[in-house]
């Protein structure tokens, strides 16, 4: 039972407008903009636009719960709402939602975390003196936009609208991190980021076409072979091949959207949008789409082993490679870009060790403490003039002790500290990776201990030892303002406390249940299994504790490390030192742009000034050649014309004769 | 009803056009004035025309059919006859509704530049307005043929006297190079009369021109000739060299209706008269149109990117997008034609807008070198969300236009049984290209530091601002909203044309697609002289 | 009697001819041309009195009698144009006359 019978009808279809509402608030924004009218209002629009997309998101969460204890699991739900285009053969495709538990956690997420950063953006988009800054009133409009994007993308029933949705997402993401726009490198992240994630579309794009060419054949006369539901239903009647290209085709898509590799290259860049975007859009939501995708493709991956090892390595690969260069950089926000990738690597890996409900947990958990890091790097930022290199000051924990406060619980979070949520998640996936995949649960467990590490010397490069203030932060740098804090507050209790949803609680001995009281797999799992998700069965609620206690080592011997070495803010970098020229080819992120520059964009560039040539001096030579054959034969014929009326008369005359002689001797035709 | 309105669409421009003329030169406003009415009305009438075509799907509106010219009547039987046979179907209403929205468009948009022999320049477009709207409507092929011709002659002069420094060299070009080409034309449906009239009477009904049983060799041979004229229309790689050119010096109302219109000419013509016409040599020649599509996306938007002048990028961009025309058109499958049909909409309306947009550019900064222009975002916000929008349109963002009918195009090429997955994928290609030169474009000129030519923008003594003046942004305003709306709801464009198109088009060819047998095959027993060792 | 007629014209003719290419003054030429005319003239008469078949006619004569006509009326435009071309030129040299050739 979805809803309950007497649920009013009225509800679903309110339920049904969800995406709208952002949709609606960024329009009237809009509308503000070009009247000229209420613009300080902006934030209001967008604001009451986010909080009813949340309370209904809510609301939907509820709903989709699955109802008793959870192992009866109904599936999903396809709603049609309106027919979209048509692909012949009386194929539509539709405007559609598709309901599930993986549905509902996404709407939650998305949601909750939206409502936070655009509360949060009402302060960091003024200045000290309360003065909005230049294009207060565009961001917000953007953010509605994205909201709605992104509810697009996760309510979608059908590939093409997931496209849609995919697509919508990503012009969000060019739009704000171009918000600066007349910064040349904002500019250029954009539109970097814009292009590196149309690379994945293209393999996304093909694999929709690959599917619907597979799974025509089997399709039942009315049903549209894109729509999900009929993808699921026919997914085990595709062979092997056909399932592991076409997964292969659609993980491009993801590669791009969630940052791997080798397509990570564009998320670095992207923080030179404002932080509030980069807590949003490339931390909490939009980066996790790809995730999204491949856990709700989960019958076809179930059925694609090639593409699922794919996907584990591409993942264990990029969670140690994006740690690495987290270690050697100074720009907070880009050590939280890594970071990001890091941690969506290690979804990934759970999606490929068959565990995409642990992916989820994952993905639920990260968004609340890595938009917390976020937020909180912004607030760090807004109160030092927007310097965020970590050379430049130290020490803030005197200025700005609240920010302080709620760093330090995303830092423990993302560090996987015990009891915080970040350590249940990411302990679930160490599990699935080492019942499935040794080698890759080795680096993951490697990673687990940079992650620690670099966060943390990131926060105490940032908060501990002397003070020290860049000249853009003035004399008095501000404490986040209240509008921030809220948000930042509500996030960091999630922080804390959403991991616990996914825990189930179970008193025994200390081997089997960690501290006594905590084992894996709790009400979470049963939430999102109530779908299309493929898990490989997992007995809830139990198994050993002892990986828990392991990764707990792990973590806090990382945070002890990076206390040791970092502890005092040191100016000269000691791990410069220790690692020598490791370090500083990190600290050039492996000089990936200069080397994707140097072999694709340069020489595609080249092509093109070389078809121009082609097209000025080949083509258009050829076309000016032909056209020039009747002029160079009409040369060679004016000779003839040389204006003597007698020598015409003369070759008329020859020619009458020879004429004669044909005639005469060699007779009519 | 409809026929009189049809009537007044092709020749309510023309009367227009000679009022104009025998206007003193000095009132180029009062020209300015009557041409911009005239259009107004035609826009009326043809999206009126086009939607009472939605209404019934087998519906022939406004038919007309007059005998115009009669030749040799005196043997019994014998003869040639050349009718006013005007109509429209869902095919041809939708390209007049395309024409009839852009008209008024493109002669809003001169009111501040064109200052020079004004009313001349008002009546040749009303000419063109004329004789683009005759071409759709033709129900006989000569006819057709004759208004296909006819346009050129007022382009000529558009961009001959109008356009920019190298206008002589760009339209004589544009003149010859053309019409070269439809000569051929000509003498491929002069033949295909005279096979349909079958040693009696000769005419050039569409129709009966449709249902001609023609050999194998014939139709091979027959596609070719009527290719000549539409592929270098269209244009079609490497016959394209004419429209970079062209469309470059063209003055923006030349641009606007040369890119949203006439190019639109050689898809009409492959649709209407190739794949009917000659179903075989067009199945046949499929692999190779498609490939020649695919090198158009590829080649063009590579081009595009290495472009300065923004006007040249949108040129090239045309001869990209219009391979994904061509690629969806000859993927011989539904979705591909109602695809096909509605990227020419849209990329009339797309590269329309883009044309208007880099022309209110022109008329203030005089340049559109892109290394001269730059973060123009602050200067122009009103322009610059324009901009945006038809850029997003044309790389095909979701919601937009431009997306449909670039999925559904490169969705048939990938499942078409004659093209298939490589060419699907080959294309799909063009999806990343055309955004790395769009945004390439989109950040020179409207992000970074503020970059414009010294003495900032020439106001034209105050008829302009600096961002867009309401006349401009009531141009483009009806674009961008259609840019939404048929990205939300492009079936209340395809819905009818869907079983039209099958039902003229695809019943004629899909006989001849055969699933087995290699392409590459196929192709070389079409041509002549290989043809007979597989003959029964 | 038809083959010495027709001899007679077509001497005349080529006679004609010949002065018509090699002569290089315009009165020649002209008067060369009318020699010509003469010749096709002689011709029309001798086929209509003696016809390849069927009975003679007076076509051929009639005809012959309407060129000659139109002969005259031709000689003398032919005549005043020689007569403005050596005003306007001073020369009635053939060869000074080529501006059908661009230069």
């Amino acid at each position: 039972m979805l809803l309950a019978a007497e649920t009013a009808s009225s509800l679903m279809s309110l339920g049904l407008t969800l995406p709208l509402w952002p949709l609606l608030s960024a329009a009237l924004v809009g509308i503000m903009l070009a009247s000229g009218r209420f613009r300080g209002m902006a934030h209001v629009a967008v604001i009451a636009g986010a909080l009813v997309a949340a309370v209904l998101g809510a609301v939907w969460f509820v709903q989709l719960a699955p109802a008793g204890d959870g192992h009866g699991a109904t599936g999903g739900v396809s709603m049609d709402i309106a027919p979209w285009f048509s692909l012949g053969d009386g194929q539509m495709v539709g405007f559609n939602y598709y309901l599930d538990g993986l549905t509902g956690v996404m709407l939650l997420v998305v949601t909750s975390v939206a409502l936070m950063v655009v509360i949060y953006s009402v302060g960091y988009m003024k200045d000290h003196h309360g003065h909005r800054e230049r294009g207060y009133e565009r961001f917000f409009a953007f953010l509605g936009l994205f909201i709605f994007s992104m509810l697009m993308l996760v309510l979608a029933g059908n590939f093409v609208l997931l496209y849609l949705g995919w697509e919508l997402v990503g012009l969000c993401s060019y739009l704000l991190i171009g918000f600066y726009y007349r910064k040349p490198e904002a500019a250029a992240a954009a539109k970097k980021a814009f292009l590196v994630n149309r690379i994945g579309d293209f393999g996304f794009a093909l694999g929709i076409f690959a599917l619907y060419q597979y799974i025509l054949p089997h399709v039942q006369p009315g049903e549209n072979a894109l729509d999900y539901a009929v993808v699921f239903r026919h997914a085990a009647q595709l062979t092997a091949d056909q399932v592991n290209l076409v997964c292969l085709l659609l993980f491009c898509g993801a590669m791009g959207k969630s940052a791997q590799i080798p397509l990570y290259v564009w998320l670095p860049d992207a923080m030179e949008g404002p932080s509030p975007v980069s807590a949003l859009i490339h931390a909490a939501t939009m980066v996790t789409a790809g995730v999204y995708m491949v856990a709700r493709c989960g019958p076809l991956f179930a059925n694609a082993p090639d593409a699922l090892e794919v996907v584990t390595w591409v993942g264990a690969i990029g969670a140690i490679y994006a740690a690495t260069m987290a270690m050697a950089q100074y720009d907070m926000k880009r050590i939280l870009a890594y970071s990001t990738m890091s941690q969506l690597a290690y979804m990934f890996v759970a999606l490929g060790c068959g565990a995409p409900d642990s992916a989820v947990f994952h993905l639920y958990t990260h968004a609340f403490f890595k938009a917390l890091l976020f937020l909180g790097a912004g607030s760090v930022m807004h109160a030092m003039g927007n310097v965020i290199d970590l050379r430049e000051f130290s020490g803030l924990r005197s200025v700005l002790p609240t920010t302080q406060r709620l760093m330090l619980i995303g830092c423990l979070a993302l560090a996987g500290f015990p009891l915080l949520s970040g350590f249940w998640s990411k302990d679930e996936i160490l599990h699935a990776a080492l019942e499935h995949n040794f080698p890759v649960f080795v680096i993951l467990l490697l990673t687990s201990f940079m992650t620690a590490y670099y966060t943390f010397r990131m926060y105490f490069l940032c908060f501990h030892g002397p003070l020290r203030l860049p000249a853009a932060a003035g004399a008095h740098p501000h404490d986040a303002p209240p509008v921030m804090v809220l948000p930042m507050t509500l996030l960091a209790a999630g922080a804390v406390l959403a991991g616990y949803l996914g825990v189930a609680i179970h008193w025994g001995s200390p081997l089997d249940s960690f501290l006594f009281v905590f084992q894996g797999h709790g009400w979470f799992h049963h939430y999102v299994h109530n779908g299309s998700m493929v898990v490989t069965p997992v007995e809830h609620g139990s198994g050993s504790a002892v990986l828990y206690y392991v990764s707990a080592a792990v973590g806090i011997v990382g945070i002890w490390m990076a206390w040791r070495r970092y502890g005092t803010a040191p100016q000269d970098e000691p791990d410069r030192k220790s690692f020598g020229p490791l370090w500083l080819l990190w600290h050039a992120r492996y000089y990936v742009d200069e080397i994707f520059d140097a072999v694709f964009v340069q020489p595609l560039r080249a092509l093109g000034r070389l078809f121009f040539a082609v097209d000025r001096a080949g083509v258009d030579g050829a076309v000016n050649a032909i056209g020039g054959t009747p002029r160079a034969l009409g040369a060679v014929l004016r000779v003839a014309q040389n204006g003597m009326l007698q020598s015409y008369a003369l070759t008329t005359a020859l020619g009458i004769a020879v004429l004669a002689l044909l005639w005469r001797f060699v007779g009519t035709p | 009803m409809e026929a009189i309105g049809l009537h007044i669409l092709i020749f309510a421009p023309f009367a227009a056009a000679l009022a104009i003329w025998s206007l003193p030169a000095s009132r180029g406003d009062l020209a300015y004035r009557i041409a911009l009415a005239v259009g107004g009305m035609v826009c009326a009438i043809g999206l009126g025309l086009w939607w009472v075509t939605t209404g019934d799907a087998d519906a022939l509106i406004g038919e007309t059919r007059l005998t115009w010219v009669t030749i040799a009547d005196t043997a019994a039987g014998a003869g040639v006859t050349i009718r006013y046979h005007v109509g429209l179907d869902a095919i041809s209403a939708v390209l007049v509704g395309l024409t009839a929205l852009l008209v008024p468009l493109s002669i809003a948009c001169g009111a501040v530049s064109i200052r020079e022999r004004a009313t001349e320049y008002y009546a040749w477009l009303m000419v063109l307005t004329g004789a683009m709207f005759g071409v759709f409507a033709a129900r006989d092929v000569l006819l057709f043929y004759v208004f296909f011709e006819f346009t050129l002659v007022p382009l000529y002069f558009l961009i001959g006297i109008w356009g920019g420094p190298e206008r002589r060299y760009a339209a004589n070009k544009f003149f010859l190079f053309t019409f070269v080409g439809s000569v051929i034309t000509f003498a491929g449906i002069l033949y295909l009369a005279i096979r349909a009239a079958d040693g009696g009477a000769i005419d050039f009904d569409l129709l009966r021109l449709s249902s001609v049983s023609l050999s194998t060799a014939e139709q091979s041979l027959l596609f070719l000739a009527l290719f000549c004229g539409f592929a270098i229309k269209v244009p079609l790689f490497p016959l394209h060299t004419w429209l970079p050119l062209a469309h470059t010096e063209a003055p923006t109302a030349g641009s606007v209706l040369l890119a949203g219109v006439l190019l639109k000419l050689g898809t009409y013509g492959f649709l209407r008269f190739s794949l009917p016409m000659t179903p075989e040599g067009a199945v046949a020649w499929a692999p190779l149109m498609g490939g020649l599509a695919i090198c158009g996306i590829i080649y063009g938007a590579l081009i595009s990117w290495v472009q300065r002048d923004v006007k040249k990028l949108v040129a090239y961009s045309s001869v990209s997008h219009l391979g994904f025309c061509m690629l969806g058109m000859f993927s011989m499958m539904s979705a591909g034609l109602t695809g096909s049909v509605l990227y020419m909409v849209n990329h009339g309306i797309n590269t329309g807008a883009l044309f208007l947009v880099v022309g209110m550019i022109y008329d203030r900064y005089h340049t559109r070198d892109m290394d001269k222009l730059g973060g123009l975002a602050r200067q122009m916000p009103v322009m610059s969300f324009f901009l945006i929008i038809f850029v997003l349109a044309s790389v095909g963002l979701p919601l937009t236009n431009g997306f449909i009918s670039e999925f559904t195009v490169l969705f048939a090429a990938y499942q078409s049984k004659v093209l298939g997955p490589a060419f699907g994928a080959m294309g799909a290609v063009g999806i990343l290209l055309g955004a790395i030169y769009m945004l390439y474009m989109t950040g020179k000129v409207l992000f970074g530091p503020l970059n414009e030519p010294h003495g900032g923008p020439d106001l034209h003594n105050g008829r302009l601002k600096p961002d867009l003046t309401r006349r401009e942004i009531a141009i483009l305003a009806p674009l961008a909203a259609l840019v939404l709306i048929l990205g939300v709801a492009p079936k209340v464009l395809t819905n009818p044309l869907e079983p039209v198109l099958e039902a003229r088009v695809l019943a004629r060819v899909a006989p001849h697609v055969a699933p087995a047998a290699p392409s590459g095959r196929r192709m070389a027993a079409l041509l002549p002289g290989a043809a007979a060792p597989e003959a029964p | 009697m038809l083959i010495p007629l027709v001899l007679v014209g077509a001497a005349l003719f080529s006679l004609g001819l010949i002065g018509f290419v090699t002569r290089r003054n315009l009165i020649i030429i002209f008067l060369c041309t009318e020699l010509m005319f003469q010749g096709i003239v002689l011709n029309l008469a001798a086929f209509g009195r003696y016809p390849l078949s069927g009975p003679p006619s007076l076509d051929g004569q009639a005809f012959a009698i309407f060129l000659l006509a139109i002969a005259a009326a031709e000689a003398a435009l032919g005549l005043a144009l020689v007569v403005l071309l050596y005003r306007y030129r001073g020369t009635l040299d053939a060869n000074a006359y080529k501006v059908l050739k661009d230069s």
